[in-house]
């Protein structure tokens, strides 16, 4: 561009005068909002142009002899930084801010195609003769390409799609390669090479034994995809639970090692100019100057967190039924976990084939599901008509589409879980409608009568159907009792979402009657079988008793799903009482005038507020959502018959005994239940359930007056029932 | 090139260089009165203890009084000047 250029800056100051004083310029294409995006030229905080470096910092030597302690120190730091970078951090400010990295990473870009050979930090003589520079060129350098490996691997898992890049882990690389050119087995023996070094030239060393620490973890952590890949095949009673495998056991035994000698890498000195702002001015940036995060804040605690997920995963190779799967990855969905083990849960859990845990087909999964909450021993699955029986697999391979969306919510960040949860809502809704068709027309088409009497009328058994209607509503409940979490409702909105829980549970609870006596009904019909024996004769009399003894081995089957359904029933009860409690409390607020919708001049019409916060459950056919005018008819009622003391306390004497039985049922390891795998998790839910109990009934003893305040105290209580104290 | 107006530059290949030195490379977004100007697909030269470091920065914004002088490629500029006319 150089030749040839011919200075404009008059006429384009003078042509930009012409332009009125509040316009602006600009191509059509350009939308002036993008703009905002721009880093502003001399501004301290967006221009990196300006950052001014420290002597240290610009003189810097990568190619010099340093101490094995400076070598820890630098080693540890960037390890650390790894962890800082995944705790949403830029890698400009963390692991690329060190000159080591940069200077590896800008060599190895210029020729990316020769592999490792590419990756140094720049030329130097006679490097194997001096055992300080070896430190440098080989223990060091094993160290960062382990390091850049490992931010490989996470960046390779953050663009996979599992979790979301820029929101979950920041993949902003300065348009560096990342060392892709260069194989695992390479930096793997790097790695090694280096610990038999340190072994052998370094024996007595404490700083050689923590060094040798860090390298053997990276290398632990360079082998995690092999954890994706195995497979975890179900549990029978009689087999025993596999081991954690070696990379997960050896792991949490290095991090324990590890962590023990945090204080002492804390009191290290830094080289002066080894992490340095340096590389935001010198490479490609597109983002404002950042400062440097501080390196204590990691001291390992996220790697051990990291550590205990894996084991946490790998917990489900303990599982027996499908049953187990779903409350493990609601348990994983409902804690806290590091960003890597997010990921690789979710590939962990499906897998590329479309397998769960690589060893059963999603379809499989789902068929399990559906047997044990109401398909077991139904006409659908006795029937000897082949079309029938292709029919009822076609809808299975349709709703096992949608049980493989509901399986990859569970390793989302809670935002993101609530957002495709409700999507959700609707896709359930509409096959639903599907199911319920397809069954009736069973009956109609195929004389396949799926019939039971209920509440002294025969029905429909639908169990497809229930299923699906079932998993729904429970969608529904999780979004509603998310926003709890959230904190996307107003204090002045609690009351009706809460009112609204208790709604939907009122139906779930329907439901899971229902399929209880369904269920039951099988069971009944198969006890009266024995009668029908008693009038048959001969071989038909053989016959039937081989039939009856047949039937009669699923009873077992059927009293245990049964047994199953009445603790989810349980469970629920637990939610709604808690509800109901919550209710009682915002009514005396509501009641005493310090818990109203404020007067905000766009506020114009609850009601329209009511169905804004109401629309992922407008267009939800079953349970439909009651208008405001039902809502409002519950609260003047509420209000004018306050609940009277002994109401409360059976209220809450029915959550805590309601807890008890499931806490006991999952220390019991109670298959009913299913809690068996991460009880630990399971029990501090159920505790802090417990917790929220007391707190608001403590909360309801206290006196209201008209000049208080209303405030939420979710500290120790159950994320999705805060205390709302009065102050 | 006195018959062109503010909004021909846009969309022109223009080097800007800054008070400090630095050499900013981009194509004209938009522009307005000061001018201060916005540069996209910017690229930045400078030099950097004696070595020239050239770097992407993206979208830019460059204020008015940061500006030393602007430049823009001949050819392109003779092409906006013959087109104005034919409008």
């Amino acid at each position: 561009m150089s030749e040839q250029m011919v200075d404009i800056t008059d006429v384009l100051r003078r042509k930009a005068r012409e332009v009125a004083n509040d316009a602006v310029v600009k191509s059509p294409q350009f939308s002036l909002f993008q703009g905002t995006q721009a880093l502003e030229i001399n501004n301290k905080r967006l221009d990196s142009g300006i950052i001014e470096l420290s002597v240290e910092e610009e003189e810097f030597d990568v190619l010099c002899k340093r101490s094995l302690q400076e070598v820890l120190a630098t080693s540890d730091a960037i390890f650390r930084n790894v962890f800082i970078w995944l705790q949403n951090s830029s890698l400009s400010v963390t692991v690329f801010s060190c000159r080591y990295v940069e200077e590896l990473l800008v060599i190895y870009n210029k020729d990316a195609n020769k592999g490792i050979s590419s990756c140094r930090f720049g030329a130097v003589e006679n490097v194997s003769m001096d055992p300080e520079l070896l430190l440098v060129h080989k223990v060091l350098r094993s160290v960062v390409l382990g390091a850049l490996h490992l931010v490989r691997l996470c960046l390779t898992l953050g663009q996979s799609g599992v979790v979301y890049e820029e929101e979950d882990i920041n993949t902003q690389t300065m348009n560096l390669n990342v060392i892709t050119m260069v194989e695992s087995n390479d930096i793997l023996k790097e790695l090694n090479d280096s610990v038999d070094f340190l072994k052998s030239k370094y024996a007595d060393s404490k700083d050689s034994e923590i060094l040798q620490l860090i390298l053997k973890t990276l290398v632990q952590l360079i082998n995690l995809p092999q954890f994706i890949a195995l497979k975890v095949p179900k549990l029978t009673d009689c087999s025993t639970p596999p081991q954690s495998p070696a990379m997960v056991s050896s792991l949490a035994a290095l991090v324990d090692s590890l962590v023990t000698h945090v204080d002492y890498l804390n009191s290290l000195p830094q080289i002066p100019g080894c992490f340095s702002m340096g590389i935001q001015k010198r490479l490609d940036n597109r983002l404002p100057s950042r400062d440097l995060i501080p390196l204590k804040s990691e001291d390992y605690s996220s790697l051990k967190v990291l550590v205990d997920d894996l084991q946490r995963i790998w917990a489900i190779s303990n599982r027996l039924t499908s049953q187990d799967v779903v409350n493990h990855a609601l348990n994983f969905a409902n804690t806290h976990h590091h960003v890597i083990s997010r990921a690789i849960y979710a590939l962990f859990l499906v897998r590329d084939d479309a397998t769960v845990f690589g060893v059963e087909k999603v379809s499989d999964f789902l068929n399990e599901e559906m047997l044990r909450f109401s398909c077991w021993d139904s006409e659908y699955i006795n029937t000897s008509n082949e079309i029938v029986k292709q029919k009822v697999a076609e809808l299975t391979h349709q709703i096992s589409s949608v049980a493989l969306e509901w399986l990859s919510v569970m390793n989302q960040n809670p935002c993101r879980q609530r957002q495709h949860f409700s999507r959700l809502i609707t896709v359930f809704d509409t096959l639903e409608y599907n199911s319920e068709n397809f069954e009736r027309n069973l009956k109609e088409v195929f004389q396949v009568n799926e019939e039971f009497e209920y509440n002294g009328e025969l029905v429909l058994a639908l169990p497809i159907t229930s299923w699906v209607c079932y998993v729904k509503m429970d969608i529904m409940l999780h979004v509603v009792l998310r926003g709890f979490e959230l904190e996307l409702y107003q204090t002045w909105e609690f009351h009706q979402m809460y009112w609204y829980v208790n709604y939907l549970v009122d139906n779930i609870l329907l439901i899971l009657d229902r399929v209880i006596e369904y269920n039951r009904s099988k069971i009944y019909k198969i006890q009266q079988m024995k009668n029908q024996l008693k009038k048959k004769k001969g071989d038909q009399k053989l016959r039937y008793k081989e039939k009856m003894m047949k039937r009669q081995a699923q009873i077992p089957s059927l009293q245990l799903f049964v047994d199953t359904l009445n603790k989810k029933i349980v469970q629920y009860k637990i939610i709604q009482g808690l509800a109901v409690l919550q209710s009682i409390q915002l009514q005396k607020y509501i009641k005493s005038g310090i818990l109203k919708t404020p007067d905000f001049p766009f506020v114009q019409n609850e009601e329209i507020l009511y169905k804004l916060r109401m629309k992922p459950f407008a267009s939800v056919g079953v349970p439909s959502l009651p208008p405001y005018s039902h809502y409002q008819f519950h609260l003047k009622n509420s209000l004018k018959q306050p609940h009277t003391p002994q109401d409360i306390n059976h209220v809450k004497s029915s959550i805590l005994s309601n807890i008890k039985i499931i806490t006991d049922g999952i220390q019991s390891k109670d298959v009913t239940v299913s809690m068996h795998i991460c009880s630990q998790d399971w029990l501090h839910w159920f505790r802090q359930l417990q917790r929220s109990c007391i707190g608001i009934g403590l909360q309801l003893q206290k006196p209201i007056t008209a000049t208080q305040r209303v405030v939420i105290d979710s500290k120790g209580f159950h994320r999705y029932f805060p205390v709302v104290n009065s102050e | 090139m006195e018959s062109l107006e503010a909004v021909d530059f846009i969309g022109s290949e223009l080097k800007i260089t800054l008070n400090d030195g630095r050499i900013l490379q981009g194509v004209l977004l938009a522009l307005d009165s000061k001018p201060n100007l916005l540069i996209n697909n910017c690229s930045e030269t400078s030099i950097q203890r004696g070595h020239t470091n050239c770097r992407d920065l993206g979208l830019v914004s460059v204020p008015n009084d940061t500006i030393q002088s602007v430049e823009m490629k001949g050819e392109e500029l003779d092409k906006a000047v013959k087109w104005k006319p034919a409008q």
